[in-house]
């Protein structure tokens, strides 16, 4: 019945699959709607032939050449040299195309009536580029555009006496455009978003590599500008910014205002510097309305915070990562005797893992807000021992204690505080009529 | 008054009695179910969903094994073979799998992946 010595999992009989499509079925391909082909560059002759029949209903088209692999011990990848021209039908009928190390020419009339496109160079060594006119024909080509990945697709920016040119000739509108992800240097991504007008984004998300000294003007780039409409903040505007960790040392930062997300890459540079560079450029573009904060890894002084608090007055929630808060936040949310009105007024939330190093700062901060009559809402919190719950109960409206150590916010980890976990003094320090323990067993609260 | 209280309590238990009939037939079809899964040739539930695949993608040809569970593989073997509908996609990363299913779908899928990593 199936005569083909095909088998297994290899790459060969992954081919013979195909082949037996080709040799012994009719083959028709006239309700084929996706196809989806990778392999090495050599392959192409693999399946080019699938071309070669009408495919009048291929809507989804994905296509990705990867490099050989290396032969070290943990068989990586090798990058493209080039990117493989591709010769299709012109009539595909494609409403989404995933191009990885592919290419198609700009003029294609491919890129006519597209929903979804997705160009990936990222692994590959030769740069490719596109003009503004080129870059200007595929919008105009795909105003139905609702999803763009251009990652590695460089526009070549106009030089004029010896300075580059960053003004768009004309702008292209695409109206349903809601995704929009552009991995490239800070200069090449603005260039690009400079050409499109896209009053339905909902999610705008830019990588790109920099080194700690160029942050601040990969910032000033990136930022966006007046033309990108509010939607991309959402209300009450949330402001994240992570730091993370490979192999031990600070290399990636995602910062995200709503809808905008900027993923940096450090690299390797020296951690002192990436974290001398965030501190000095990331505080100063998070925006003034800001109201919700999540942080991890942030680390300022005293002043430093002082500063940033000032300047954000509508910050009304504080949430922190599992990694420990800086002494130096809570020094500065602690009115000082010359405060009439501490900083951050409206704080009802603040979100955070305790460590002992933290402790006595946050009650004395929590005390401090509580005199001053800006008594903290809600603290969550996490890895707090029997004696500074009974503590902090005190000096909170609301104390949430979360179990278990987590790598991410988990509001489904709150552990019940019981009454017999309280201490005598937590416990008398509660009148019936002032204070309760909340109905569901899971909130502490107190007056 | 007493009389239609009467009428309405006959009515109900005429329904609940449909009810627990139409219970026991389909315990009883259960049960024979049961039984048959009970057969020493077919212990195990996983071991029946293999052997039906296997059958459906005749990688078995004369499975011995009861002969109306047999009857009930040949059942749903006819079933599946001449459903076009249910060959729409074709994985090439199961080389064998994918050949059948292109020979379903009488060489016609609708998703082909095809992926050539080394």
């Amino acid at each position: 019945m199936i005569r083909s010595t095909a088998g297994g999992t290899n790459g060969a009989g992954r081919r013979g699959a195909l082949d037996y499509w080709r040799d012994e079925q009719a083959l028709h391909g006239h309700r084929l709607h996706t196809l989806e082909l990778s392999g090495a560059l050599s392959d192409i002759a693999r399946f080019s032939w699938i071309f070669e029949r009408p495919l009048p209903r291929l809507h989804r088209l994905r296509i990705g050449f990867f490099g050989p692999l290396d032969n070290d011990p943990d068989q990586s990848q090798l990058p493209v040299p080039a990117p493989l021209a591709l010769q299709l039908p012109v009539d595909l009928p494609l409403q989404a195309l995933d191009l990885t190390n592919a290419t198609l020419p700009w003029s294609s009339n491919l890129f006519a009536g597209l929903r979804e496109l997705r160009m990936d160079f990222k692994s590959c060594e030769a740069v490719v580029d596109i003009s503004a006119d080129e870059l200007l024909g595929v919008f105009d080509a795909s105003p139905q555009l609702e999803s763009l990945s251009l990652i590695q697709v460089r526009p070549r920016i106009p030089v004029r006496n010896g300075q580059p040119q960053y003004a768009p000739t004309r702008i292209a509108q695409l109206p349903n455009l809601a995704s929009l992800k552009l991995d490239n240097s800070p200069e090449y991504a603005s260039y690009t978003l400079s050409h499109m007008n896209i009053p339905a984004i909902d999610s705008l998300e830019i990588r790109f590599h920099v080194v700690p000294s160029e942050l601040s003007r990969s910032l000033r780039f990136l930022l966006p500008n007046h033309r990108l409409p509010n939607r991309l903040f959402s209300n009450p505007p949330e402001f994240e910014i992570r730091i993370t960790d490979d192999d031990g040392s600070l290399n990636l930062m995602y910062a995200t205002i709503g809808g905008f997300k900027l993923h940096f890459d450090f690299g390797f540079d020296e951690e002192e510097a990436i974290r001398d560079a965030i501190s000095t450029c990331v505080p100063p573009v998070i925006p003034p309305f800001a109201a919700i904060l999540k942080l991890d890894n942030l680390k300022l002084s005293e002043e430093e915070w002082r500063e940033f608090l000032r300047s954000h007055p509508e910050v009304h929630s504080i949430k922190f990562a599992n990694s420990s808060v800086s002494k130096s936040l809570w020094d500065a949310l602690s009115p000082t005797g010359t405060d009439a009105v501490p900083l951050c007024p409206k704080l009802e939330s603040v979100l955070l893992f305790c460590g002992p190093e933290t402790s006595s700062s946050l009650r004395g901060c929590l005390l401090n807000r509580k005199n001053a009559g800006f008594r903290l809402r809600c603290l969550e919190v996490e890895g707090l021992d029997d004696k500074l719950v009974e503590e902090f109960c005190l000096l909170v409206e609301e104390l949430q204690v979360i179990d278990a150590p987590d790598d991410s916010f988990n509001p489904f980890s709150v552990r019940p505080i019981l009454m017999n976990e309280l201490g005598f003094h937590a416990l008398t320090a509660l009148t019936p009529n002032r204070n309760t323990i909340a109905a569901q067993g899971l909130i502490a609260t107190s007056t | 008054m007493k009389s239609t209280l009467v009428q309405t309590e006959n009515a109900t238990l005429k329904v609940a009695e449909n009810e627990v009939t139409a219970v026991l037939i389909h315990l009883k079809k259960l049960l024979r179910i049961k039984n048959q899964l009970c057969s020493p040739l077919l212990r195990l539930p996983t071991e029946t969903i293999v052997r039906i695949l296997s059958y459906i993608v005749e990688a078995v040809e004369r499975p011995r094994i009861w002969q109306p569970i047999l009857s009930t593989y040949h059942q749903i073997h006819t079933t599946m073979c001449t459903a076009e509908e249910l060959w729409w996609k074709v994985n090439c990363m199961r080389a064998k799998v994918a050949m059948f299913t292109f020979m379903r779908s009488e060489g016609n899928p609708q998703v082909i992946t095809a992926c050539f990593d080394p």
